[in-house]
């Protein structure tokens, strides 16, 4: 299984809301920015409709990494939503960190023009975490 | 106002008409759209890709044309143009020519296995192609066509021109839609305003013998270009130019625009930018491509133009200050000889193609739709209008936007069709 | 379930780095997918003919389509659904262009990739329920913030066709930067009489309520209803508007930033706009010689602004022209990058000027040294490739439009996005260059990117345009993506009705379960993921389908 994974792809699992970062990841599309193939979206209304039970699930199914990116604190369509999404995941990352797996929760502000950020964001998360994985296996 | 009491003339089927129709029939108007070919779309759908994000046209153009299709508001009459307008009260009476297209469009479900029975199939000039392919006499103009209904070309097709024809076609034909004794028609209706958005051709560059352009092979315009790099193109999209792929390519911009020896002393503003796609597309597609770019001035001055330009710069696109005096076949391509300003040195360069970035002009038919219109133009052709009422003609209730008033790009000609829109509505709304 | 899968090909957008022959044959061999096919163009008349074809004779439930970014030409597809007697919301929309072929460099994991992410979209279509779309009435008048050109073109389009409209202007005069303008290129009229015109008809009309020395200072609600605060330093006022069109213009660039040119170290370099307070009041020895600058504050990679601000090339061309008119025996000489004289009649000017006398010269300014004597310029002519000092009486900076003050205020209150350089950010830069992400709310005329005076009134009469358009029915249809609570599995702990931002959720002390306000409910999900019985849903994007989503997207081999 660990051999398997250091040929293939690294899964990592995305959530991005509709107003900001999801546009950004249209925009680096439109711009032709090229990050890993591994890297799968969910499109959500607000980063707030995050559930910190997707986020386990991802993990328990296969996930290598998973992040929530969602608007700038302040610049929230609906106001408030980010500010539930940071304190859900700061308790989730607690959790993550207790089981030694820091690095593979991510959480990112990223408006709706910053594709550039949304792409440096989810190509570093990849990078840093294939890194690990590969420490793991020399290991 | 009763909206739907009001009934607007949108003249051209283009990015133009088709913005202005959607705005009015949002507004509850009912409007009728002539487009004087086969199919709406314009120039815009002849393109591969938008600068300068290089977006693909069709995408983004598509929907646009199935959106006027589908609005009840919208009543799209094809191959038809107005041949008389009279004033009406305030409104205007026009009489309308609609050209027979030979098929029911009812019945014609666009399966296309009358062309490939026609007997003239792959011999005749494909325009849209601009004559890089071949068509039969029934035919298509293009896949996505809107309406999607096949026509037949009354001077290629061998039956309408000489009489003489087996008419495979209508064999083949399983709905029964081909009718070879459909005629002219014409319609009169009132009309409360017109908008003329009738658009533009390319300018031919033949006379401009120095360049060669049909003399030599290898020397072809910016819009033959734009359908050899296009999916729905002669080539499907393959930079081939007789039967080889060109890895060495010289655009030259403003011809035919800035040129006080042929009139035009006009910028056509899209050449600088869109020879910039051209070389961003080559490049994309052609790894080990060699491209020159001539030029006076790049006008990179919309928005995001500058950075596209810049980053094509920045990606081994060569760009040089002057204009190109001679082009001349060599045994294996071509040979630019163009004096490079910034350089001070005369150079020789060989190539394989040669790009002519060609200037706007203003579309064949519309002198004499201006002429039926009693319409004004300006010196190089273009229906006048002035700066602080843009769509404003000398005629009260007819408005014209895009580039039939002169050149401008797709952003300024959506938002040109929306002012005129807006104007129409105010006019109408007396 | 019997679900159509269509594979958009985008022409070779997609066709190019993903294997869309290979995904429509895989999918054929899923029970629950009765249809599965790719085609050039989904979006054209040809594949939406396809489509309805197939949900028709094929009995579809369920249709998948693969291509494009969702918030493109979903309203089609929904209407095509429609059509075809379909809910259009049993329509799911996987991107395989933005999010896969553009943005992956191989065709073997791009497609893989796209299997997955189509994967998870036939998982998440299963769950897929038929919603109604909700209707809701709209305020039939406008909020024009910014009282310049643009912002009066659009006024007096609304008003005329009867709309409710409130200009708000933070200055005590209307007319922005072309009130200052004489002279105009190429009426030859004055600003001042231009606006004069416009808001003297402007006051004639009822339905126009003219506020200046006023601020917008809060902002809420939703399309077809916002809540707008007005405010001066004495009072208050609060509005119910249907729409919104910013319209704030722009900066004038000060080149005081760049100390090279040494800009107010020395009354003798001045900007354009400088020129227009005071050109009448210059006083130059006889036979000045006098320098312009072109792109000062644009195109420069050092100061971060990279854009071309389009008009001052055109505006330089004028005031060298007057410059020139006034004094006959100067020098005048123009230093230029490249000359971007594209507006109509704009080249011709431009040669005019040239036979004139005035000396063009093509080159990069390094810097702008004020001496005792005269203003000497440093740089290098770039097509003799020689570094050149000349000595001037007076240099005058073209100056570039920089975003406008407020616009980071405004962007965030209103929540609409900022482009790099911190102008407004259209919807799509062809098509929709003065919609905002938002529906309702619109950009025109320089807040969205530098805009001459003609190419700012057509913005700002062609959102009015749309903008009448969406709203003189009086109602609209609206997303019906709003929470749903199921009262079986509601335990009444009311958390959701804590953490609701919108306030939309209120406790039923009789039932003892929670229920959900629908016309104040915003859509967020919070609600949703907070609930620790998964008795509260948002439609749309319930558990269970984005539970399916992720394990699609992981599903290991």
């Amino acid at each position: 299984m660990a051999e398997y994974k250091k040929n293939k792809n690294l899964e990592i699992v995305g959530f991005a809301c509709s107003y900001c970062s999801f546009k950004a990841s249209e925009m680096a599309g439109s711009l032709r920015m090229k990050y890993p193939e591994g890297v799968k979206i969910v499109e959500v209304p607000c980063s707030s409709r995050v559930d910190p039970a997707f986020i386990i699930k991802a993990i328990v199914e296969g996930a290598d990494g998973v992040f929530v990116s969602g608007c700038h604190p302040g610049d929230c369509h609906f106001i408030k939503g980010n500010y539930y999404t940071r304190r859900k995941i700061a308790a989730l990352k607690e959790m993550f960190n207790a089981f030694s797996m820091q690095g593979r929760l991510r959480l990112f502000w990223v408006s709706a023009s910053e594709a550039r950020r949304f792409v440096e964001k989810v190509s570093s998360m990849y990078n840093h975490i294939k890194e690990k994985n590969n420490e793991r296996e020399k290991a | 106002m009763n909206p739907s009491d009001k009934h607007v003339l949108v003249v051209g089927g283009g990015i133009g008409g088709i913005t202005a129709a959607l705005e009015l029939a949002s507004c509850g108007i009912h409007v009728t759209m002539l487009e004087e070919g086969p199919s709406i779309g314009g120039r815009m759908i002849q393109l591969d890709k938008t600068f300068p994000t290089l977006d693909c046209s069709s995408c983004t153009l598509t929907p646009k044309m199935v959106e006027v299709i589908l609005n009840p508001r919208i009543h799209l009459i094809t191959l038809a143009k107005p041949i008389k307008v009279q004033k009406d009260g305030v409104g205007f009476e026009v009489t309308i020519l609609k050209k027979p297209r030979y098929v029911d469009e009812k019945k014609c479900t666009a399966c296309g296995s009358c062309a490939d029975a026609c007997v003239m199939k792959g011999r005749l000039r494909d325009e849209f192609n601009l004559g890089l392919g071949k068509r039969a006499a029934i035919y298509i103009p293009f896949a996505q066509a809107a309406p999607q209904k096949y026509l037949i070309d009354k001077e290629g097709c061998l039956f309408l021109s000489r009489g003489k024809c087996k008419k495979a076609c209508m064999e083949a034909c399983e709905t029964e839609a081909i009718n070879f004794d459909a005629v002219e028609e014409t319609i009169t209706s009132v009309y409360d305003a017109i908008i003329v958005a009738s658009g533009f051709d390319l300018y031919d560059p033949s006379e401009k013998r120095e360049y060669g352009y049909g003399t030599l092979e290898g020397v072809i315009t910016g819009i033959e270009f734009e359908r050899l790099c296009s999916v729905t193109g002669p080539t499907g999209g393959d930079i081939i130019l007789n039967g080889k792929i060109p890895h060495r390519f010289y655009f030259i911009q403003c011809v035919g625009s800035r040129d006080r020896q042929t009139g035009a002393r006009f910028c056509s503003r899209v050449c600088c930018m869109y020879t910039a796609k051209h070389a961003s597309i080559v490049k994309d597609r052609i790894k080990d491509a060699e491209i020159y770019i001539s030029y006076i001035d790049v006008r990179a001055y919309g928005k995001g133009y500058e950075e596209f330009y810049k980053s094509t710069q920045e990606n081994g696109v060569f760009y040089i200050r002057g204009i190109p005096g001679e082009i001349t076949e060599t045994d294996n391509g071509l040979r630019v000889r163009v004096e490079d300003m910034l350089s001070s040195e005369m150079r020789e360069i060989e190539v394989d193609i040669v790009v002519l970035a060609t200037g706007v002009r203003l579309r064949a038919g519309t002198p004499e739709l201006c002429r039926v219109m009693s319409l004004e133009r300006d010196e190089y052709g273009f229906i006048k209008c002035d700066a602080l009422h843009p769509s404003m003609t000398n005629v009260e209730g007819i408005f014209v936007c895009g580039m039939a008033s002169g050149p401008k790009d797709v952003p300024d000609t959506v938002a040109s069709a929306g002012e005129a829109a807006a104007r129409c509505m105010e006019y109408i709304h007396q | 379930m019997r679900t159509g899968i269509f594979i958009c090909h985008c022409g070779h957008n997609i066709k190019h780095t993903v294997d869309v022959k290979k995904l429509s044959e895989y999918f054929r061999n899923f029970p629950t997918v009765v249809v599965s096919e790719d085609y050039p163009f989904v979006c054209s008349e040809p594949g939406q003919a396809m489509i309805q074809d197939s949900i028709k004779k094929q009995g579809l439930n369920r249709v998948l389509i693969a291509s494009c970014t969702p918030s493109l030409h979903t309203d089609l597809f929904k209407d095509l659904l429609k059509k075809s007697d379909l809910n259009p919301f049993l329509l799911r929309r996987v991107s395989i262009r933005e999010h896969c072929s553009w943005v992956g460099n191989d065709i073997d994991y791009n497609t893989e990739k796209a299997r997955r992410l189509i994967l998870a979209g036939l998982y998440s279509a299963s769950h897929s329920a038929p919603l109604e779309e909700k209707v809701v009435d709209v305020t039939q008048s406008a909020l024009i913030i910014g009282g310049g050109v643009a912002g009066l073109s659009a006024a007096l389009f609304l008003s005329r066709m009867g709309m409710q409209v409130y200009l708000v202007e933070k200055n005590n005069d209307l007319g922005g930067h072309v009130r200052k303008l004489k002279n105009l290129w190429p009426s030859g009229k004055d600003g001042e009489e231009i606006i004069n015109e416009m808001v003297k008809t402007l006051q004639t009309r009822k339905n126009v309520a003219i506020f200046t020395s006023t601020r917008i200072t809060g902002f809420e609600g939703f399309f077809g209803n916002y809540q707008v605060t007005l405010s001066t330093p004495e009072e208050e006022k609060k509005l119910t508007v249907g729409g919104v069109i910013i319209a704030i213009g722009f900066s004038p660039f000060n080149p005081g930033i760049k100390p090279e040119l040494h800009y107010g170290k020395d009354e003798r370099i001045i900007t354009t706009l400088d020129f227009e307070d005071k050109g009448d009041t210059l006083t130059l020895p006889p036979q000045p010689k006098i320098a312009i600058l072109h792109c000062v504050g644009s195109r420069d990679e050092q100061i971060g602004k990279l854009y071309c601000s389009r008009v001052c090339c055109i505006n330089a061309l004028r005031v060298t022209h007057a410059l020139k008119t006034r004094y006959g025996d100067a020098y005048i000489e123009s230093f230029y990058m490249d000359m971007r004289a594209h507006p109509r009649g704009g080249e011709e000017y431009y040669e005019d000027i040239q036979e004139k006398g005035v000396l063009f010269t093509r080159a990069n300014v390094a810097e702008i040294i004020p001496t005792s004597k005269g203003i000497v310029i440093r740089g290098e002519d770039t097509l003799l490739g020689e570094v050149f000092e000349r000595e001037f009486d007076l240099v005058v900076l073209s100056i570039g439009m920089s975003p406008p003050e407020d616009s980071k205020f405004i962007a965030s209150l209103l929540k609409i996005t900022l482009d790099k350089d911190q102008f407004f950010l259209e919807a799509h830069i062809k098509l929709r260059p003065y919609d905002t992400a938002i529906k309702g709310i619109f950009i025109a005329g320089s807040c969205s990117g530098p805009k001459d005076i003609e190419e700012s009134i057509n913005h700002g009469r062609a959102s009015a345009v749309k903008l009448f358009g969406f709203l003189n029915l009086g109602y609209a249809f609206v997303d019906p993506f709003t929470a749903w609570v199921d009262p079986k599995r509601c335990s009444g702990c009311r958390m959701c009705e804590q953490a609701c931002v919108a306030k939309a959720i209120q406790f039923d002390e009789v039932q003892r379960v929670v229920k959900v306000e629908e016309a104040a409910c915003m859509g967020c999900g919070l609600c949703n993921a907070t609930c620790p019985s998964s008795a509260i849903m948002l439609k749309g994007y319930v558990d269970s389908m984005i539970d399916d989503e992720i394990s699609a997207f992981v599903e290991t081999l």
